[in-house]
């Protein structure tokens, strides 16, 4: 703007009489004209002849950025350190592509912030001395500059078309604001810079745990530290039994009831019935492809032994019969102890 | 909607940012306490490891990562409204919007919570990160996990930003009405709006563009969400539907959880003026589609299962219906394929006790849902061998209960320190104040 030029500044409250009054301004050759308004309406616009903004740009290059970012960051990063998982080629383009993806709409959608930014000279804290708070309410406001001939007109044509208000405002402070806001935007930048590169330097140095010697647990001296209840897979460590020592101290806790024969049959049918058949007499689908037979669970020797010798051979298997303590925890192996007395009566009925 | 004048709209809508009540600080200081015992139990997990859970061998996925599904469905019903509401032109969604939108932006960071708090070393979260660590990691870009970290964070990064962009205009209403350390405080946040038709200009375009971002990244966050699942080879999540029906699930709980906020804020501020049973009714409506959707996706899960011939997915199957988990999958079924029919009646969904309480029935439906699909698939996979049971432990339900909590104190503090009606968009639906025809 040249020097001596000024600014009127016109408040409406009816929306026709703003646009009636931009459409005489420029009718009478005033183009630095624009308007405060609580909704954004096409019709001003319109009047002020204003064509599709500059930020689809930024959306535009800032999507295409995310996009070259995306494969950049996924293929580069593959092919340095190339590590196969899953079978799958070190570039493995379809999962790449969400990452593309992802990164395409997360770039886009901060250029158009920053576009949006960039284009109404946003953020600020001071706002211009023509601002008036009603304008967020109900009026419309319409400035415009114009020299200093050309105010009477103006302000003739203003007045026509109903402004409830015609104001002349000083145009001082302009200059200055908009450096204070590049100082504001290169301040929050130097920040984050900061932010970053502090982050960048902080992370790698954060003690992580890289061997096993770093466990609070294991310094000489040192009781080891107890899991937490529940913490272990399987119901706490069992100390290993000679089986005569077994067969004397174990006695069987868990009751035969329905509930415990039926669970211990489920059991039974997972676990044994492969060797043992469904009856217990070492008959099992898989029985004749190995070298020492099962034994016949029905037999005299077998149905003599105590529950507890029973359960132990159980947990921690027979000559060549393997442990099963790890898929049935105790209570699941006195089940399958009383579900096998069952079967063993059952037989000698017979 | 009725004709109002724009500083009606001021002064309606301005009015719920007055000083609260004794009820609110009632609710408030409810919500801290459950958050604090949240917070403890979490504490306690950190201290003594993950055995205080119920997570276990096979189970190793709980009610921590079902009520992560759950949040981030949530969220999605919120861009719905916002963005994609938006892009079709619906202009009902204008005064509805804002609660919706503030509710996505607050159930992600909420639903963000939950990997964190499930990792074993929560510490080590930034391992996640492509980022070169001590001991020379690198994340594995082909693994859903991963790819649930880029969407996850755009989400949170594009929806609050897509949020804020909205809320600035009006924040320059509330600055120019504010007086004292709040005029200082808006005049901060609102970051020197004034409304000129140059500001309008690019904001709308940027507003448009958000909009058109937002609504493929929405379809694509919850189908990543879904891939957790569907890449493994566990029966029952070995599909590819998971990735439509979990999006239609999102939008599904998120529709009710919407109507369980929005009818109570619309009681306490009494915006029968603004949120009107039309607005309602058409939430219903949606409810009703995305209902049909949901039991149609069940139906065909069971299908394949039947049709496939595939023995694991049977069984699977059938554990779902008549096993362990069978309450959670009847409630599932039930509240979520069946209850919304009933909005079908005209009657049911113009009243509000009704939709209230269905609402709050269909958001018990969807949590239960992803807590079926997760544990009852984990419990039986393929070896009978593995088969397990999973039961979640106090610490667990306390540190859900404290998410909640935590969701809700954002809601608390937005429904005071922000406008929850958009006050800008509600002029643009009313008649803008004109001279009446006479020439002047």
């Amino acid at each position: 703007m040249s020097r001596g030029s000024r600014e009127l500044l016109g408040i409406f409250t009816h929306l026709d009489a703003l646009l009636q009054a931009i459409h005489q301004l420029r009718d009478a050759g005033y183009r630095d004209a624009g308007v405060f308004s609580p909704v954004p309406r096409h019709e001003v616009e319109e009047a002020l002849s204003r064509g599709p903004g500059p930020v689809r740009h930024f959306t535009l290059i800032g999507a295409i950025l995310g996009a070259t970012t995306g494969f950049v960051l996924t293929i580069a990063t593959s092919l340095h350190y190339p590590l196969i998982t899953g079978g799958k080629p070190i570039v493995s383009i379809p999962p790449f592509l969400v990452i593309v993806f992802e990164l395409t709409i997360l770039f886009g959608a901060l250029a158009t912030i920053l576009g949006m930014l960039l284009n109404i000279r946003l953020p600020r804290l001071k706002l211009r001395p023509d601002y008036d708070p009603r304008f967020s309410e109900d009026r419309f406001g319409l400035w415009v500059r114009c020299q200093e001939d050309q105010i009477e007109a103006a302000q003739r044509i203003l007045h026509s078309c109903r402004a409830d208000e015609v104001s002349m405002v000083s145009l001082e402070e302009k200059r200055p604001r908009l450096r204070r806001a590049g100082r504001f935007i290169l301040g929050v930048l130097v920040i984050l810079l900061g932010v970053v590169v502090a982050l960048a330097y902080l992370l790698p140095r954060l003690p992580t745990t890289s061997d096993m010697a770093r466990q609070p647990s294991i310094k000489p001296q040192e009781h080891p530290l107890l899991p937490p209840p529940n913490s272990v897979p399987v119901q706490g460590k069992e100390r290993r039994m000679e089986l005569l020592e077994a067969s004397e101290k174990l006695r069987n806790p868990v009751k035969a009831t329905p509930a415990s024969v039926e669970h211990g049959r489920e059991s039974f049918q997972i676990y044994c019935t492969p060797c043992h058949g469904p009856d217990a007499k070492g008959k099992g689908p898989i029985a004749k492809k190995l070298k020492t037979p099962p034994d016949n669970l029905t037999e005299e020797s077998a149905v003599e032994q105590t529950d507890g010798y029973v359960y132990t051979v159980i947990g921690q298997g027979g000559t060549t019969m393997p442990p099963q303590a790890e898929g049935l925890p105790p209570r699941d192996r006195w089940d399958v102890v009383n579900y096998l007395r069952g079967l063993q009566r059952e037989a000698g009925a017979r | 909607m009725i004709q109002l004048s724009y500083s009606q709209i001021n002064r309606d809508l301005l009015k719920t940012m007055e000083p609260p009540g004794k009820l609110y600080y009632a609710i408030l200081a409810l919500d801290l306490a459950v958050l604090a015992w949240g917070i403890y139990a979490w504490t306690y997990q950190f201290r003594t490891g993950m055995g205080v859970t119920g997570l276990n061998n096979p189970v190793g996925w709980g009610i921590y990562i079902a009520t992560f599904v759950f949040w981030i469905g949530i969220a999605h019903s919120g861009t719905l409204i916002s963005a994609i509401l938006f892009l079709f032109r619906c202009r009902w969604r204008n005064p509805i919007y804002r609660t919706a939108e503030a509710m996505t932006v607050f159930a992600v960071m909420t639903a963000a919570l939950y990997p964190i708090i499930h990792l074993g070393r929560p510490w080590l979260f930034y391992w996640l990160l492509p980022y070169q660590q001590r001991g020379h990691f690198w994340i594995n870009f082909r693994s859903p996990l991963v790819m649930d970290v880029f969407a996850v964070a755009t989400y949170f990064i594009v929806s609050a930003a897509f949020f804020f962009t909205g809320l600035v205009p009006d924040l320059a209403v509330v600055r120019d009405k504010a007086v004292g350390w709040r005029k200082r405080f808006y005049t901060f946040l609102a970051q020197g709006w004034e409304g000129t038709d140059r500001e309008w200009r690019h904001y709308s375009s940027a507003y448009l563009l958000l909009a058109a971002l937002a609504t493929p990244l929405v379809i694509s966050v919850h189908s990543i969400v879904s891939w957790d699942f569907a890449l493994a080879i566990v029966p029952g999540w070995h599909s590819t539907i998971f990735a439509p029906y979990f999006v239609a699930g999102a939008i599904h709980s998120g529709l009710a959880m919407v109507l369980t906020i929005l009818i109570p804020l619309r009681r306490i501020f009494r915006l029968e003026t603004y949120i009107t049973p039309a607005h309602l009714e058409n939430l219903a409506k949606l409810i009703i589609l995305t209902g049909l959707i949901m039991g149609y996706s069940y139906g065909t899960e069971f299908s394949i299962a039947w049709y496939g011939g595939n023995i694991f997915e049977q069984a699977t199957f059938r554990y779902r219906a008549v096993g362990d988990y069978a309450v959670a999958f009847w409630i599932m079924a039930v509240a979520n394929s069946v209850v919304p029919l009933l909005f079908i009646v005209k009657k049911i969904r113009m009243s509000v006790p009704w939709l209230f309480g269905l609402s709050l029935v269909i958001n018990v439906g969807m949590w239960c849902e992803r807590f079926v699909i997760i544990v009852a698939s984990l419990a039986h996979d393929h070896i009978p061998f593995a088969w397990g049971f999973y039961r979640p432990s106090w610490v667990e339900l306390s540190v859900v209960a404290g998410t909640f909590a935590w969701f809700f104190l954002w809601f608390l503090l937005f429904a005071k320190f922000l406008p929850v009606v958009s006050i800008t968009e509600v002029k643009e639906l009313v008649e803008p104040p004109l001279t009446g025809g006479v020439d002047p």
